[in-house]
């Protein structure tokens, strides 16, 4: 599925997940903002989308038994072919075309092993420290909440 | 792998230019209207036939089309997220030559509209046998010119005995299409 | 009942949409409000009117409430107008809880939880007093960053004493209440879908009317957590599962002492709530609800309102709610002129008896 020529390449389907994974967490805005220090993109021809509709959020009963339908919430999807004819996939939550098409294409060059690297190393490297920095903020504000409860012996006496 | 380097509609706005050329078909049986659309379907799929699916289909739709092969699966799953399905319980049938009728889901009284609808793929309207079509949305007669052999003209003689559940019908040939739903009665001349 | 249509009044529906629209914006000396501000200031409303409206989408939901003028009930109204416009595109695979990245963690049952206790940002232990000051919050401290380590579900912890009902397993497609109507028997599957997005003020009287002896569950909250989860699809052309970002989920299990039958030995049985965003309030009430219609099933005694699955799942929606009820204030004269010469023949009736007495 992805390429394999230099080593340097992906090989695997984790890291075509975590490269998906980080850039639908991403803004627009932020993956404009690395791309400056990135190769061109080459040229693409869309086929499909870029299109907002609705996935339907599934739980499952009890936390752990069968799914069941939770509500829906917006998605975006997109797929182009770019000039190398590698096909990219772009999926986000929300209603943001422009990124899902840019997810798209940085997905395509992603999967090409000359390219990789730069445009790993430029965009998924940034964009992954940015999630973690935001996630371990959360973090330590919810842990400074953690709390012990003391039960007094004296209320059941 | 699945096949998607083919392109389907490029707006909504054929999406639903599509649409109304579909109603504008089934609301008038035997007349043929030939879609305004630039789309490249994988063969061996018409590209009336190809317009017709990416319009009616989504994820909710279920899709038989024992004649195609990978590519045409792959295309129409990609961009509707069609489920594939076989004759007996698909909502919309792909063939170019006729299954029986009575093997397709004709709905029930309570749904008739559940009926399942053929796509039968033809290689052009203008030859063959010559028919005239009666019934609702016809005014009179018209007369429909179409390679439909006489087997599947007493086949579908089943839907009047089945109404108001049956199979409806679209002819797809080329970019041009006609609308037969189950309430026409079809006789050869 | 029959509906008759009207004609006329354009023009003063006209002018009732432009006052409509000045008093929405109200003092044009005041700024205007924008729905970013409502997306970040007024949380657990955008929360409210995602689960109500049965759609996922903060910014969505903060513009609803602007148009809606704050009232809740008409912002997911909007919503679930908006979203028939969108076309279903995917399922996803159901969320990991388990996995969730906590902002809350608290149980009432298990002092020492394994994986702590933790408060989050909870109105829990403030005083009720109206704050006229509002002063800057504190900066956030973040000095010490951590990385979160997932703490598991507490209902899994007495689960494996099998002192608790497992969770019911099951591997078929789950009901849609999106895409067939309501209908009963309701499944547990249904069930929950509908009381994700059931009223927030239904299901809290309903549960409280649990608590207070109409139909008594004895009920703990076994686990409340509130936090984010990670969102997964598996595309057909990709035949692998990617994740499309994350959302903000309140889960609560609730545990119920159960006295046993023939078939199943004293144990605890379960409810079990999850909604989209913060909302202990909901899904606490949620739960409550869940477990007291497993009545029947569990082979209790079925007398109380929150017990009758039809009735609850079939009143619970406040969308369908106010679209019937607020339906009565529209023109019905023709209804009416029937039922006036149908009062006056019951009494000419009446008094043409009463004189040949």
């Amino acid at each position: 599925m992805l390429d394999d020529l230099s080593g340097r390449a992906p090989k695997t389907i984790a890291a075509r997940q975590a490269w998906l994974g980080v850039l639908a967490r991403a803004s627009l805005e932020e993956m404009r903002s690395n791309l400056a220090d990135a190769p061109d993109l080459p040229d693409y021809t869309i086929l499909r989308g870029p299109e907002t509709g609705m996935a339907m959020a599934r739980g499952r009963i009890g936390g752990g038994g069968a799914a069941f339908n939770l509500g829906e919430m917006t998605i975006t999807r997109c797929s182009i072919r770019d000039a190398t004819g590698r096909v990219g996939h772009g999926y986000a939550a929300g209603r943001d075309d422009a990124k899902v098409e840019l997810i798209a294409r940085l997905d395509a060059v992603l999967q090409n092993a000359a390219t990789f690297a730069a445009f790993h190393a430029a965009i998924i490297v940034p964009l992954a420290k940015t999630r973690a920095d935001r996630w371990a903020a959360i973090e330590a504000q919810a842990a400074q909440t953690n709390v012990n409860f003391f039960t007094l012996a004296t209320m059941r006496t | 792998m699945m096949d998607v380097r083919l392109p389907g509609f490029a707006n909504n706005l054929e999406s639903q230019r599509c649409f109304r050329a579909i109603l504008q078909a089934m609301s008038h049986p035997g007349l043929i209207i030939t879609l305004d659309i630039n789309l490249t379907p994988p063969a061996p799929l018409s590209v009336a036939t190809a317009a017709a699916l990416l319009t009616l289909v989504d994820a909710t739709v279920r899709v038989a089309m024992p004649e195609n092969t990978g590519a045409g699966v792959d295309w129409l799953v990609f961009h509707t997220g069609a489920r594939i399905a076989a004759a007996a319980e698909a909502d919309f049938i792909v063939a170019s030559a006729p299954p029986s009728l009575a093997n397709l889901y004709p709905g029930t009284d309570e749904e008739p509209e559940a009926g399942a609808t053929l796509i039968l793929e033809l290689p052009g309207f203008g030859c063959g046998p010559l028919f005239r079509l009666t019934g609702p949305g016809i005014e009179s007669n018209i007369m429909l010119q179409a390679p439909l052999d006489a087997a599947f003209i007493a086949d579908w003689r089943m839907n009047d005995a089945l109404a108001p559940r049956g199979i409806d019908l679209l002819l797809c040939a080329g970019a041009s299409i006609v609308g037969l739903p189950r309430s026409v009665t079809i006789e050869e001349v | 009942m029959a509906y008759v249509a009207v004609k006329g009044g354009e023009v003063a529906i006209g002018a009732a949409h432009a006052w409509l629209a000045r008093v929405r914006r109200g003092d044009p000396s005041l700024p205007q409000i924008d729905a970013v501000q409502i997306e970040a200031q007024l949380g657990r409303a955008v929360d409210r009117v995602m689960a109500e409206g049965a759609l996922y989408d903060r910014h969505l939901a903060a513009l609803a409430i602007l148009q809606a003028q704050g009232d809740l009930i008409e912002a997911a109204f909007l919503l679930r107008a908006y979203r028939t416009t969108l076309p279903r595109l995917i399922d996803t695979e159901p969320v990991d809880t388990g996995a969730m990245r906590l902002h809350r963690r608290i149980s009432a049952i298990f002092k020492d939880l394994p994986g702590g206790q933790r408060l989050g940002p909870t109105t829990d232990y403030t005083h009720r007093l109206l704050d006229f000051e509002r002063p800057e919050p504190e900066p956030v401290i973040t000095t010490i960053a951590r990385t979160a380590s997932p703490a598991p579900r507490a209902t899994d912890l007495l689960g494996a004493e099998a002192l608790l009902e497992p969770d019911p397993s099951g591997t078929g497609e789950p009901a849609d209440l999106t895409m067939a109507a309501l209908g009963f028997p309701a499944g547990r599957d249904l069930r929950l879908q509908t009381l994700a997005r059931g009223d927030e003020g239904f299901l809290l009287a309903l549960g409280y009317s649990t608590q207070r002896g109409y139909g008594n569950t004895h009920p703990f909250v076994g686990e409340l957590r509130v936090g984010e989860v990670a969102v997964a699809i598996t595309p057909p052309e990709l035949g692998f599962a990617i994740e499309i970002g994350d959302i903000t989920l309140t889960e609560c299990q609730m545990v119920n002492q159960f006295a046993g039958s023939k078939a199943v030995p004293p144990q605890f049985t379960r409810g079990y709530g999850l909604c989209f965003g913060h909302a202990d309030r909901r899904a606490i009430a949620m739960a409550l609800v869940d477990r007291s219609m497993r009545a029947e099933d569990l082979g209790e005694d079925v007398k109380a309102p929150a017990q009758n699955a039809e009735f609850v799942l079939s009143h619970c929606d406040n969308v369908e709610a106010t679209g019937f009820v607020e339906h009565l204030k529209l023109p019905h004269h023709v209804d009416f002129q029937s039922a006036l010469e149908t009062i006056r023949a019951m009494r000419r009736d009446a008094e043409a008896s009463d004189a040949r007495l």
